[in-house]
């Protein structure tokens, strides 16, 4: 090639390396543990890496979470409290390839309200108050497959009870912990 | 500049990323069809993240225009969108019109992921990187639809077209190279991680993952496992130091194939153990970025001598000898 297109080439590829270097510095950064640099620089490296490149490596780590969940509901209606955890974990059971609604909607669900979430009802964030409502919509839409179908009571509340798994060779488990949500209308 | 020659000049492991491409597109239909009972009530207008709902969080994080094309009220729009999705997936994997298609199959995985973010977990952040780097590559030239097609015209005249043809060659080996580099991070991040924890330390941390509920399909099995304390302790060492290391070894090569070889066998078998198969096979089509065109060619041969016919993938317009050139060429 004669010289413009030469230079022409020569430009795009020193635009090209920076973006690919920009690309792996970034996430690097993003994804390692918290550091000067990065605490420094959350709102570029978020605002690059948010919605697009959004990773999660840190999986079972730094240790695998060493408890099971049991979340458990009940209607205004009925009153007795229904084992939503039960059914996931009967339909993961002996499943080659368990449905993502099984293994993942109901405890993550539970654990961004926990993290994000606040116990007023409505919450006192508009954040808050969607993952509230998401969180009221899942153990709605379960309670229907129990039984419970919506429209027949006016609340439900959800009760969370978590239980340690005991360590390798121990006698007995820890205590279970119990968290107990406030009535949320239907 | 004689370095620019050769970086535009050369298409480099271009069965890697054709490779790369029918995982991904793979992967990008198991998790569509997987959960095709429950579409409506992940993605869909009944979706428990009610479309309301993901148009308000979105906006709360200035996420507007592209990112809630998902996003609909209406069960026709959200099927046809869904089909699309779908057929658009088929025709990635078997690398049609891939310049094109690898573009549609990047927003399609895209706008499905951010319909509902929290249903997706790292496997399916793996699928979504891939998809948006392998638009950047020239994935469909081999083992493809494309690559049986007949020579096309060049696009353009004389020093435009070559101009084109080398920004187009630098661009794919600059993505692979990305590619490679975020599966490194992606390891190197994972086992900096570990280390942090104290048991993975002391080679307690497979106990409590094989005790959770989600992750035992098989608990009879998983409960065995976790009982033998010799067993766990080695595994979890093992997965630490090949993660830890895997950023290095791939540099040689030599010391890649254990290396890769470790990785498949955990894959594997937190893929069965653990009930994570489409993780699991994320992690190995992203493994696969590190094994160059020698090693692919290589397969072919094997291949072509088991069947007794073409080596499969290898192009019609391909210039003889150049997977001579190449496997002497490959770069690691």
């Amino acid at each position: 090639m004669t010289a413009p297109r030469r230079w022409l080439l020569a430009a795009f590829a020193a635009g090209a390396v920076g973006l690919a270097g920009w690309q792996l510095a970034v996430v690097f950064l993003y994804v390692a543990p918290a550091n000067g640099v990065s605490k420094t620089h959350k709102p570029v490296i978020d605002g690059w890496i948010y919605p697009w490149f959004e990773q999660h490596w840190a999986l079972f780590a730094p240790n695998p979470f060493a408890a099971n969940y049991r979340i458990e509901a009940r209607t205004s209606a009925s009153g007795t409290w229904h084992d939503l955890s039960a059914v996931d974990n009967a339909a993961v059971r002996h499943s080659p390839y368990p449905a993502r609604a099984n293994q993942n909607l109901l405890r993550r669900a539970w654990k961004i309200y926990r993290d994000f979430g606040d116990r007023a009802v409505p919450a006192r964030t508009e954040r808050a108050e969607l993952f509230r409502r998401y969180l009221g919509n899942i153990a709605a839409g379960r309670l229907e497959g129990l039984g419970e179908r919506r429209g027949t009571y006016d609340a439900l509340q959800l009760r969370i009870t978590t239980l340690p798994i005991p360590a390798p060779g121990a006698a007995s488990a820890p205590r279970p912990t119990r968290t107990v949500l406030p009535w949320w209308r239907a | 500049m004689k370095l620019l020659e050769r970086a535009s000049g050369t298409a480099y492991s271009l069965r890697s990323a054709a490779v790369l491409r029918i995982g991904t597109g793979l992967l990008s239909l198991a998790y569509l069809l997987r959960d095709i009972g429950d579409a409506g009530v992940l993605w869909g207008p009944e979706a428990y993240w009610t479309p309301e709902m993901a148009l308000e969080l979105n906006a709360l994080n200035g996420w507007t225009g592209f990112y809630t094309v998902a996003v609909t009220e209406s069960p026709v729009l959200w099927w046809v969108f869904y089909g699309l999705a779908v057929a658009v997936s088929v025709l990635f994997t078997l690398g049609w019109r891939t310049r094109v298609t690898s573009i549609a199959f990047a927003v399609l995985v895209c706008a499905v992921q951010f319909r509902t973010a929290f249903v997706n977990d790292s496997g399916d952040h793996l699928v979504r990187l891939l998809a948006i780097y392998l638009a950047c590559t020239a994935c469909g030239r081999v083992w493809s639809l494309d690559g049986r097609r007949e020579w096309s015209p060049p696009l353009l005249k004389g020093e435009n077209e070559e101009l084109r043809r080398r920004v187009v060659t630098l661009t794919h080996n600059l993505a692979l190279l990305v590619i490679a580099g975020q599966v490194m991070i992606a390891y190197g991040a994972a086992a900096m991680y570990k280390i942090q924890g104290s048991t993975w330390r002391d080679g307690t941390a497979l106990h409590y993952a094989l005790h959770l509920n989600a992750f035992t399909p098989w608990p009879e099995l998983s409960h065995w496992v976790a009982g033998q304390s010799a067993l766990i302790l080695g595994l979890a060492y093992l997965t630490v130091f090949t993660q830890l290391g895997l950023p290095f070894a791939v540099f040689s090569r030599v010391l890649k194939y254990p290396f890769l070889i470790a990785l498949l066998g955990s894959h594997a078998a937190i893929a069965v153990l653990m009930g994570l198969p489409l993780f699991s096979a994320a992690m190995v089509i992203g493994d696969m970025v590190f094994l160059g065109d020698a090693f692919w060619i290589g397969a072919a041969v094997l291949v072509k001598r088991g069947s007794g016919g073409r080596a499969p993938g290898t192009p019609r317009r391909d210039h003889r000898g150049e997977a001579a050139v190449l496997s002497r060429r490959s770069p690691g």
